[in-house]
């Protein structure tokens, strides 16, 4: 009995504490924890935040690095992977940054949670003192409430900072872009890889950085507006206008180097076909020699770009300077291009003359070796008259040293034209879009001939396209009237350079339909600076 | 390799975000120190 009565009285106690408890300390200190909870609510994501972002010890974020961008970045829309150069703050490392700092902030609201309820399981005596845990409870409870709601704040804030800079970025990139681009439209350029067997064309060339790491789309993006860096620190250029000055191109396809002024210079891509023995050699020899003096006779320069064009150059003026005969163009591989840098009224274009051996253009499988063909400007089929049946034939007797001397292409110029256009409208080639100029070469040795007989040096495309329907080629001319967008006849002597008074080009010049093809392919300087002799 | 070092770009948005935060508290602060809202605080403390 008396110990019923000894707990009631202890409960009765302990109760009356509580009361007091209640009255005289959580009551008055209620205010207090609720005020502590919404000022240490507020403080603690903003701390973590600013030492995430200042990088304070373990607030730190992890760099997102060069090497962590194909996993990071959105992939490109190119044949290649993202390249090895820093992101840009906005897209990858920002989310980090933001991320990591929410990492803290959540584990250490839930670490105070967990550290307390382990507290109360370890030690349950507390529970006596429950008033006073209560007011722990309700300061925890505002505190955590006070994080989240802080927390949304303040994302919302930066996110919306973020929104605006990206805005930014968005324009500057547009901006950027379409100007560098526009620019190079209206010049016509492209980046035309002059290997043997590549020949790629692009409007973007890759750069390589001085790290030797390739950049294939150095275009302003999310790894630069401005500029990029590269994973080696070095700054790249996003615009191509740019990157010309100060890096190398490299082709996109082969990974080789490209001439200089790639993709910012007008660039021109002449192939020459036609069989073989018929001249083509040649005539783009002469040519690129009568162009050397040409151009300067009406205030431009040409000079061979890279060691390969300039040999080309200087054996092509001793070949032509001293009427040596032309070496036979390498059957065995496809060719590389020849590429000259044109001057004119400060003016600059690339024109790339393309020589594949003669064999190329018997046979479908051998066109398919010449990438070139597709994507040229314009074409100079050479026709060598002598190959013409009705030339050839009225060439017997006494004239026949002159055939021989003409050393005359064996194959019928109708057959080799017809499987070369054939082929490039099989690879579905806009041929209607396309200038042919025809060169009707050997002319020195042609006119005075009985076959050629109402021919004289100064005849105009249309005379010599009658000439060469009165010799039977009709079928071929008319095809290629339909084939090509348009067509122009030349009368060429490709055993000098034919160049008169002053270096300018006279009637015959090999330099001819190269200059007409090059004003096709909108270098107007070709036909406004060029006065023909005649 | 060296880790590479960190670009300077990264540095500057992060202090005008920093900026922007520390700029959001101070407003904040300025708010709370209003004479009618420091009033009705000290007055919830029992204080005022």
């Amino acid at each position: 009995m008396l110990a019923v009565i000894g707990a009631i009285i202890r409960i009765g106690l302990y109760l009356v504490a509580c009361y007091f408890a209640f009255v005289w300390v959580v009551g008055p200190a209620m205010p207090f924890v609720l005020v502590s909870g919404v000022a240490v609510g507020v403080l603690l994501p903003l701390v973590v935040l600013v030492g995430t972002l200042l990088r304070i010890d373990r607030f730190a974020a992890p760099a997102v690095t060069p090497f962590e961008v194909r996993t990071r970045l959105p992939k490109t829309r190119t044949n290649f992977e993202r390249d090895r150069a820093w992101p840009n703050y906005l897209f990858a490392q920002s989310r980090t940054d933001l991320t990591t700092a929410l990492k803290h902030t959540t584990s250490t609201v839930a670490g105070m949670w967990t550290r307390t309820t382990a507290w109360v399981r370890q030690e349950p005596g507390v529970l006596f003192f429950w008033p006073l845990l209560l007011l722990l409870l309700v300061g925890a409870i505002t505190l955590t409430g006070v994080v989240v709601a802080t927390a949304v704040a303040a994302y919302a804030l930066l996110g919306a900072v973020l929104i605006v800079a990206w805005l930014g970025w968005l324009l500057v990139v547009g901006v950027l872009r379409g100007a560098d681009l526009g620019v190079r439209m209206l010049r016509r350029a492209r980046a035309t890889c002059h290997h043997a067997g590549c020949n790629h064309r692009s409007m973007l060339p890759a750069y390589r950085c001085q790290c030797d790491l390739v950049h294939h789309d150095i275009r302003a993006g999310r790894q630069g507006a401005f500029v990029r860096r590269c994973q080696c620190g070095r700054l790249v250029p996003t615009t191509v206008l740019q990157a010309a000055a100060g890096l190398v191109a490299v082709c996109q396809n082969c990974n080789r180097e490209l001439r200089a002024g790639a993709a910012v210079m007008t660039d021109v891509l002449v192939p020459v076909f036609g069989p073989a023995s018929a001249g083509k050699t040649r005539l783009v020899l002469a040519g690129m020699v009568a162009l050397t003096r040409h151009l300067p006779a009406v205030g431009g320069s040409l000079r061979p770009v890279g060691p390969e064009s300039e040999a080309t150059l200087n054996e092509a003026t001793v070949v032509v300077e001293s009427g040596r005969q032309t070496t036979k163009t390498d059957a065995t591989k496809p060719p590389a291009g020849i590429t000259v840098r044109l001057t004119v009224a400060r003016r600059d274009a690339l024109l790339h003359l393309f020589d594949a051996a003669g064999e190329f253009f018997s046979n479908r499988e051998q066109n398919s070796e010449l990438p070139f063909l597709r994507d040229a400007q314009g074409l100079v089929f050479v026709l060598d008259p002598f190959s013409v049946p009705a030339v050839s034939d009225d060439l017997r007797g006494a004239l026949a040293p002159r055939l021989s001397k003409a050393q005359p292409a064996q194959m019928h110029p109708e057959l080799s034209y017809l499987v070369t256009v054939q082929w490039l409208r099989d690879q579905g080639v806009a041929l209607t879009r396309k200038p042919l100029a025809v060169a009707v070469v050997k002319a020195d040795l042609l006119i005075g001939l009985p076959p050629a007989a109402g021919l004289d040096p100064h005849a105009e495309s249309g005379e010599i396209d009658t000439w060469l329907r009165e010799k039977g080629l009709d079928n071929m001319l008319d095809g290629a009237a339909r084939d090509f967008g348009e067509v122009r006849f030349f009368l060429v002597s490709s055993l000098d350079v034919g160049t008169g008074v002053g270096g300018r080009v006279d009637c015959t010049s090999p330099a001819r339909p190269l200059l007409w093809l090059l004003g096709q392919s909108g270098v107007a300087f070709a036909e406004q600076k060029v006065a023909v002799a005649s | 390799m060296s880790s590479p070092s960190i670009p300077p770009h990264y540095l500057a948005f992060r202090i005008v975000l920093v900026v922007v935060l520390l700029a959001a508290l101070a407003g904040a602060a300025w708010w709370v120190a209003q004479p009618d809202v420091l009033a009705e605080i000290l007055t919830f403390l029992g204080v005022g």
